[in-house]
Order: structure tokens, then sequence, then C-alpha cells
């Protein structure tokens, strides 16, 4: 029944930028500080204060609208959004209105088929709202450390088709945001929040259906499952022959359902108006062109270079390029490589996927903490690409590299780790071992060839584990069958 | 809308309650000023540009460099109601 059906779905992200200091007053921009320690008279609301707006706030606003390919409007303004709420000291919330400064660009997402363009309407500043909490105390407890802290708004055309599409556009925004260094990305502290409008509609029909806004859906995996069911809450209704009610929800994450916030369901009437205490924008072309300059390359961007200049598969780029301290990170070991090839970026890839990012969790570091030279999976790929070492070794001298800071190069010349590939070397060896088990090669060319797998470990155990196992395998062989 | 309508509205956008019988000293009021301002509706304002500011002055900014902010003390002093580190407000449910 869901076949019939498809899925209509805009979304919405708030993102807190990594300003030093708030939207509008000097007070300084920081999450986790005591409650109401970082509040002046301007976002405290004070009669008579006066707002100034943060150069660099409409800077990272651009960025990000030429990171979405938006068109940047040469001239904008804020208005003010009224209601009243605890944590709206004004009374009024400073935000654009009808001229946001970002508006008509794309994002896009990797689908099977190709990629699929996900339209951004606008992208808007505004400012945060101060935080309630109704847990601690009888009364609510408000904390204004919050109130104008700088906020982009970033709303999508209704282009997105299902919780998977959702996912992926979120992915995209979040590692945009964070390549550009201008939003901490982190959805618990609540730097990123997103609501959804959510419809569906029959296949192939030409208006959209009624739309519930969902909200409150705190992480990337809450958000896939919200949509998820309130897709299949609002075709059910419609196959039971009832009709979408347009409400905002809110996400239950421990019942994983919606459901409907009535007591916000009163007529709003926010009654915009120009901010008269602040002055418009005027972006010029000159001042676009060199933000445009400064912006670094963007995730899909990355993703796609990783895979046809590294041959790395879907896979391990889209691993790699998630972070972008990784991706330098990678970038950084494949420079130093001595021979660089496609076999050894693989290589480093795996490197990086299993012992380093196996490190970092053990120690709940990110790699830039982790402080781990490069260079050392640069020369262990190097190393065991010219069969000098095995795996077995590699992976030793990798325990030994962090814990002495020594190259693995010095380590394998200073304890003679080098795996024996000397097959005249070997060959003395293997003759030796056979002519000193008589009993052993009787019993082989008897016929228990098993036997065989006796003079190999003998050889191996004679150098120390240092020969290639597979000449040894080859040599005893070739001797046995003399 | 009829002009009780209106103060009723807006005087609950407000926040604000009032009795009958103050509704009924509010509206001829309102109506007054409402006719004064109507003098706006008979302008002709073909090819007329909204005005969204008096100062033609654009791009007033500040640097991004923080300044001390007022103290926690400070920052509740002007609270009805507060504890040591919070502002309180009746119980809002979600």
């Amino acid at each position: 029944m869901r076949d019939k059906y498809v899925a209509v779905i805009g979304l919405e992200v708030h993102a807190q930028l990594l300003t030093k200091t708030k939207a509008f007053c000097s007070c300084i921009n920081e999450y986790g500080g005591l409650p109401n320690t970082q509040t002046c008279p301007v976002c405290l609301g004070m009669p008579g204060s006066l707002p100034v707006l943060n150069k660099m706030l409409v800077e990272y606003s651009i960025m990000m609208g030429l990171a979405t390919n938006c068109k940047i409007r040469k001239h904008s303004r804020f208005s003010r959004k009224n209601y009243f709420y605890q944590d709206l000291p004004k009374g009024y919330q400073i935000t654009q209105y009808d001229d946001p400064i970002c508006y008509d660009g794309y994002v896009e997402i990797e689908k099977e088929e190709g990629l699929k363009r996900i339209r951004v309407n606008r992208i808007h500043i505004e400012e945060d709202t101060g935080k309630s909490n109704h847990d601690l105390d009888i009364d609510t407890l408000v904390d204004l450390n919050r109130a104008g802290v700088p906020l982009i708004e970033i709303v999508t055309e209704p282009d997105i088709a299902s919780a998977e599409e959702a996912y992926k556009y979120l992915t995209q925004i979040k590692n945009s945001l964070i390549y550009l260094n201008i939003c901490s990305g982190n959805m618990e502290e609540g730097a990123l929040r997103c609501d959804a409008n959510i419809s569906v509609m029959l296949k192939g029909a030409d208006k959209y259906g009624t739309r519930a806004e969902v909200k409150n859906m705190n992480s990337f995996r809450n958000v896939e499952k919200a949509i998820e069911y309130e897709v299949n809450r609002q075709i059910e209704i419609i196959e039971n022959g009832g009709s979408v009610v347009q409400e905002t929800r809110m996400w239950d994450g421990a019942k994983n359902i919606t459901k409907s916030m009535r007591s916000k369901e009163m007529a709003h009437d926010y009654r915009y108006f120009p901010e008269p205490d602040l002055l418009g924008i005027e972006v010029s072309d000159e001042w676009k062109e060199t933000l445009k300059s400064k912006l670094p390359e963007l995730p899909l961007a990355k993703k796609i270079r990783f895979e046809t200049h590294y041959g790395l598969n879907k896979r391990d780029a889209g691993i790699l390029t998630d972070d972008i301290s990784i991706a330098k990170y990678f970038e950084l070991a494949c420079s130093v490589l001595i021979i660089k090839n496609e076999r050894r970026y693989k290589l480093i890839s795996n490197w990086i996927q299993s012992d380093v990012m196996r490190l970092m969790s053990e120690k709940s570091v990110n790699i830039v903490e982790l402080n781990l030279n490069p260079t050392i999976i640069s020369q262990l790929s190097d190393l065991s690409d010219d069969g000098v070492i095995s795996n077995k070794i590699a992976k030793e001298i990798f325990i030994e590299a962090i814990s002495s800071g020594k190259l693995p190069n010095d380590i394998v010349n200073e304890k003679g780790l080098k795996q024996l590939s000397d097959t005249t070397l070997i060959e003395e060896i293997v003759v030796k071992v056979i002519a000193s088990n008589p009993e052993t090669l009787e019993k082989y060319k008897s016929g228990k060839t098993n036997f065989m797998g006796f003079f190999v470990g003998q050889v191996l155990k004679e150098t120390k584990g240092q020969a290639n196992p597979q000449i040894v395998s080859d040599l005893v062989k070739k001797h046995l069958e003399s | 809308m009829e002009t009780k309508e209106i103060v009723r509205n807006i005087a609950n956008l407000a926040n604000l309650e009032y009795s009958e019988s103050e509704l009924e000293t509010l509206v001829p009021q309102f109506e007054k000023i409402l006719s004064y301002i109507a003098v706006i509706d008979n302008l002709d304002l073909e090819g007329i540009e909204p005005l969204p500011h008096i100062i033609d002055e654009l791009n007033y900014f500040r640097e991004d460099e923080p300044k001390q902010s007022v103290s926690q003390t400070d920052a509740l002093k002007n609270a009805p109601k507060k504890n040591d580190n919070f502002f309180k407000v009746p119980k809002v449910l979600e």
C-alpha cells in the first residue's frame, strides 16, 4: 500500500555559528557556561540598549550560502518576529523575513542512480533564544546565556522523498558547516537542530497533501525514524478514509512516535516588521568574491576526488571524508609515501580505519588529539607493500612506534626485523632443515605429504619468523619433491 | 473586523486582559486612533518604494571581539523571581 504514495518532505535546519561573540552584542558565544553569566543589557533585552551586528556572522552566513550554491542578496535587512515566551527577553526575535541574505541554492546528495539536487529555498540570519528548564524546580528556570547566539536557518524546498534522503541531506549540511569551520555540528548540544515538514500524496498527484511539522528530533537517527513514522502515520490515516490535520507534532524519542503539540496550536500572528534598531546589509561583489576564494573543498567534492584520485571505493572515501581532519590526515600520510600508487593508498586507508580509529575510540579522542605522526602509517604501508615486513610484524612495529615515538624504518633497521625475501639465504636454511630431519623426510616421501607443514614451521623458526612464508613454502616444496 | 474584536485581539497578542467595561472605554479611543491613521489609506502611493529605515547608511558592523559580560548577580538583579543561578517563571508546560 505504501507504494501508491510518495512522501514530500522539506527540512528546516538551525545552525549555531561559531563566532566568538553573540549576534548583536559582545558577550562571549560559548556552550556550557554557568547559567546567566554570559549576558549584557542587549541580550537581556534591557530598555535603551541597542544591538550592533557582528560582521563575522554575516561572513559565515554568506560562506554557507556559497557552499550551498545560493545567490547572495545584495541588500538585506532584519525584521522583528513578535511573540511572548519566557526565553525571549525582548518579546521579539531579531530575524530576517522577506529578504534573507541567501536564496535559491541547492545541495547535492548521492543516490544509486547518481546525484540528486535538493533545492535550498533560503538561508537567513537570526538570534537564538534562551534556554528553559522545566525539571529542576517547581518553577520553570531560565538561562539567558544562549539568548542572542547567532543562528542561520537553512530551509529546503519540498524536494526530499524519503527518510534516507533526509539523512543524506543532513549529513551534507553538517559536514559542509564543519568543513567551513562555522558550526560545531553537535546535535546533542543543540548546535544543529532540525524540523521537518512532512506530507504524503498519491503517486502522480498534482497537489501536495496536508503537511505536519515535526520538531524535537535531536539526532540524525531520530530525524530518520521520525520521518519514517510520520509518513506511515499519514498514509494510514488516508487509507482509512481520514484526512491529515495541519499541525505541529513532537518526536517522542522514548516511544518512537510523533505526537500532537496542541498547546502550541493557537493561531500565530508574529506581526513581522522591519527592525528599526539595525541598518541594512549590503554585500558587494568584491566582498562575495573574497569570501568565495576562501572556501575550502566541500565534502561531496572531496569524496569524489578521493574516489578518482586515490582509487578508493565509495565506502572508504565516505568514511575518510566524513571527518575533515581524518581526510587531511589521510592525504598527509599519502603525500609522504616513497612510492605512490593506489595499492598503497588503500593500505593507508586500511590503517586509518582499523588501528588508528580503534586507538581514537579507546582514548576517546579525535585524530588531531591523538597526535599520531602520519609518517608512521605511511612508512608501514611502504614497508609491507615492498615485502620487507609481514602484516604481523607491521602491527607490532605500529605499537612500538606509538610507545617509543620512533619511525617504522628505524625500528626495522635497529631490530633487524626485515622480512627475509632473499631466496638464496632461505634456500640454505631449507636444505639444512631437510638434511637434519631424515626420518620426517622418509615419512613425507612415503606419501604423508602433510609433513610439509613441519618443514615450513622449522624454517620459519630458524629465521625467527622473518622469512616470507610464501617463499619458504615454495622452496620447501621444491626441495622435498626433488 | 468590528473595533471591539480588534481591541480584543490586540490585547490578547499583548498578553493583556480587559473587562467588558474597560473594553467599552477603549473601543472609542481606538476608533479615534484608527481614523487618524486612516489618512494614509487615502494617499496615492503608486510607484513609491517602502522606506524600511530612515537612515541610508549600510553595513554598520562590530568586530567579533568578546567584551566583559555583566555579572550573574547583576543579570538577575531586576528579576521578580530567581534563585542563585536562574530566572524563575511560573511553570511553563510544554
